[in-house]
């Protein structure tokens, strides 16, 4: 081969290079792109090597400039930049949220139609459901009651329920239930039972605080309080002041009862207790087992049990203490605790993501209690937010396109990115081809074990800028895509384990309002935005128009479609055995005369963070009139 | 500066400060490849160790080239 053309060659290798170069940043950082690279650089070089001559220098100017990007990129990678500040997330007037109106209060109150809310009769015979109901006072078997393991670890908060406080608080607990054994009061029960005798240190708490005796200070408080929940079984405890805005106004299992924060002015303090779903278990969740329902089942009730123990042991210290937990059973909102106790911060799913329990995989329960304690140090970022905006496997993977993909949006004055509650929920409580759902927790990146390879890739996402862009994949293929850590277990390749049926509505269904449920009205303003979506029409999947390894997001598959091009409803099926055409929904249409008449009598209620002040009754507190931070709030709080 | 390595009689290792930059940089890289291929397989499958493993290779690709072939030829470097 002539000079020329090695030459012609080797400016070729070198044009292709920059060529792959400009498709890596216009594609968004592809990594087959990078791949595509850094495989021409080495050709090129490789060419140049064996048909040119290579003189010391050269190879010199080589190696450094070799060594010298990957010693600049360690440096971006790994150096203790600082962490991005955390997020503000209250941009604005914050309104209390009212229980029935999130996405399963919604569900069980009939408020996203018929056929959703008699779901059981989908995964329970009908012959049983009647008596089921009957002995259950009415409620009937839903997806989390029918099957042997979900029932097993969901039904056991049906007995933490009445220990989570000695008293009902607005609507909850149901039934409070006292230790037959807790009979000292005040001053009584610190006599008798002892414990504030200063000679009771807990765990390493001495060697901490470097002293033998309890002094109980707030300090020692919360160190100890950490201490017992660790070693109760939580996988992390976190400690933070109350904000007001976090209890739900209304109340959702006594349908509508409206909760007084005269009521809980006592409670100043929240420990959240986390439970890990277990990350294999996550991983290898198909979607179209039991897994998902019974996981949760089983973080919510280990949590609870965690919970109503060392609330118990508040109590017996003479401290106001009180439970929320999962699956329904909170008074208030739970996910501003993880993230203002410093363990977490808001991702794209609206949930917390706590990267020390597996991101989204946990579930926790929480104390509110009256016991002084020093709060976890003001938080830091962990950089969750910032990665979330690299990343949209989430949105990818939903069956149901009901999280967003774009930039975050305020809602109730709280900006981050809001997930469409209706469809989720839909889906989960709706799901024909399984049961629930899993698939943001799988695919999220930070659904890893936690051990020190992935601990340094947390650590890289909290300092370094460009980690979220390599680790990212809001392009459709980044790192966490590319490696597929999912492949070969049961859950199979990203993506793949659906298409996905659920429960819809019937065609031309729309909810008649304003509709008493128990003591509460859903009114116009309630309506479902997603309601003609969930009778069929424009149902799609995942990321629209987004292509990857022969999925087509966005696009249900054909065979799931009927002639008129619709997602099949259940309907369709009613013959094999699954839901009836004239499902009843629950409640009582009114006429708007009645709703005034109930509403100002006291005799029903209403919220909604989306209503206006005039329109939620009772009337909403001084705190949710005005702009508050978090900080300004649990400040105020503390000394009410 | 020569990084001189000499274990035993007859066997020494004897490299410019550049090189040994140079392979000190690609062996932590190759390393660090090696601990994402075994959490792969821990936490993943061997499929997802294997593209761990895979991905560092292809980035090192060029390290690799100019270490064993980016030199001078042997007659002219005599």
């Amino acid at each position: 081969m002539s000079e020329k053309k090695r030459k012609n060659i080797l400016i070729l290798l070198w044009a292709a290079a920059g060529i792959a170069l400009l498709w890596f940043f216009l594609s968004g950082l592809n990594i087959y792109a990078l791949f595509m690279i850094f495989l021409i650089i080495a050709v090129a070089l490789l060419w140049q090597g064996l048909h040119f001559e290579i003189t010391e220098i050269k190879r010199r100017k080589a190696l450094m400039g070799m060594s010298g990007f990957w010693t600049l990129i360690a440096i971006l990678m790994f150096f203790p930049f600082p962490a991005p500040d955390a997020p503000q997330y209250v941009v604005g007037e914050v309104h209390r949220f009212s229980e029935p109106n999130h996405g399963w209060g919604r569900m069980y109150m009939g408020q996203l139609g018929p056929n959703l809310v008699n779901h059981g009769y989908v995964y329970t015979h009908k012959d049983f459901i009647e008596p089921m109901a009957k002995a259950r006072g009415g409620s009937k078997p839903s997806f989390t009651t029918t099957y042997p393991l979900a029932r097993a670890t969901f039904g056991i908060t049906t007995i933490t329920d009445s220990l989570r406080g000695p008293n009902t608080v607005g609507g909850e607990p149901v039934k409070p239930m006292k230790y037959p054994w807790t009979s000292f009061e005040g001053s009584h029960r610190a006599e008798k039972i002892g414990w504030n005798n200063g000679d009771l240190l807990l765990g390493d708490v001495a060697g901490k605080v470097g002293y033998e005796k309890a002094k109980y200070t707030p300090e020692e408080n919360a160190l100890m309080v950490k201490e017992i929940g660790k070693w109760l079984g939580s996988v992390e405890v976190g400690i933070c002041r109350v904000d007001p805005r976090w209890f739900y106004s209304h109340d959702f299992i006594s349908k509508g009862t409206p909760l007084s924060l005269d009521d809980v002015k006592d409670l100043k303090y929240g420990i959240q207790v986390f439970t890990d779903q277990n990350w294999r278990r996550v991983l290898n969740d198909p979607g179209h087992s039991w897994w998902s329902a019974s996981k949760s089942g089983a973080a919510y009730s280990t949590s609870a049990w965690i919970a109503v123990r060392l609330a118990q042991v508040l109590r017996d210290m003479g401290y106001e203490a009180r439970v929320g937990h999962g699956g329904i059973n909170y008074e208030t909102i739970e996910t501003p605790f993880s993230v203002y106790n410093g363990m977490g911060e808001y991702g794209r799913l609206s949930d917390a993501v706590v990267p020390s329990v597996g991101g989204l995989r946990f579930k926790s329960a929480t104390i509110l209690t009256s016991f002084p304690m020093e709060p976890d140090p003001v938080r830091e970022s962990y950089g969750v937010t910032r990665f979330c905006e690299h990343c949209d496997r989430c949105s990818r993977a939903c069956p149901v396109n009901a999280i967003p993909m774009g930039e975050q949006t305020v809602e109730n004055g709280i900006k981050m990115w809001h997930v469409d509650k209706d469809k989720c929920v839909r889906f989960r409580a709706g799901n024909l081809n399984g049961n629930c759902c899993n698939e943001c927790l799988k695919v999220c990146p930070y659904n890893k074990p936690v051990n020190a390879f992935h601990q340094l890739g947390a650590y890289m996402t909290k300092h370094s800028f460009l980690a979220p862009w390599l680790f990212g994949n809001v392009n459709g293929v980044g790192l966490e895509d590319w490696l597929e850590y999912q492949y070969a277990t049961e859950s199979g390749e990203f993506g793949t384990n659906r298409p996905a049926r659920w429960i819809q509505e019937n065609p031309g269904y729309k909810i008649e309002l304003p509709r008493l449920v128990g003591n509460y009205i859903f009114t116009e303003e309630d309506r479902s935005t997603a309601e003609e979506w969930s009778t069929g029409i424009g149902a799609q999947m995942g990321k629209v128009g987004l292509k990857y390894k022969g999925i087509e997001w966005g696009k249900i598959p054909d065979r799931l479609l009927d002639k008129d091009g619709r997602n099949r409803n259940v309907h369709w099926d009613y013959d094999e055995g699954e839901l009836g055409p004239d499902m009843q929904n629950i409640g009582k249409t009114l006429t708007p005369e009645e709703v005034v008449k109930l509403l100002t009598e006291g005799k029903a209620f209403t919220g909604g963070w989306y209503k206006k002040h005039e329109n939620v009754y009772p009337p909403r507190s001084a705190y949710e009139k005005q702009f508050m931070t978090y900080e300004e709030a649990a400040e105020k709080w503390s000394k009410e | 500066m020569v990084l001189k390595i000499k274990r035993k009689e007859g066997v020494s290792l004897s490299l410019k400060w550049h090189e040994a930059y140079a392979w000190g940089v690609t062996l932590s890289m190759l390393l660090f490849g090696i601990w994402g291929f075994y959490d792969g397989i821990e936490v993943g499958s061997i499929t997802a160790g294997l593209k761990f493993i895979l991905f560092f290779l292809i980035i090192l690709s060029p390290n690799f080239v100019i270490l064993f072939f980016y030199k001078p030829k042997a007659d002219s470097a005599e």
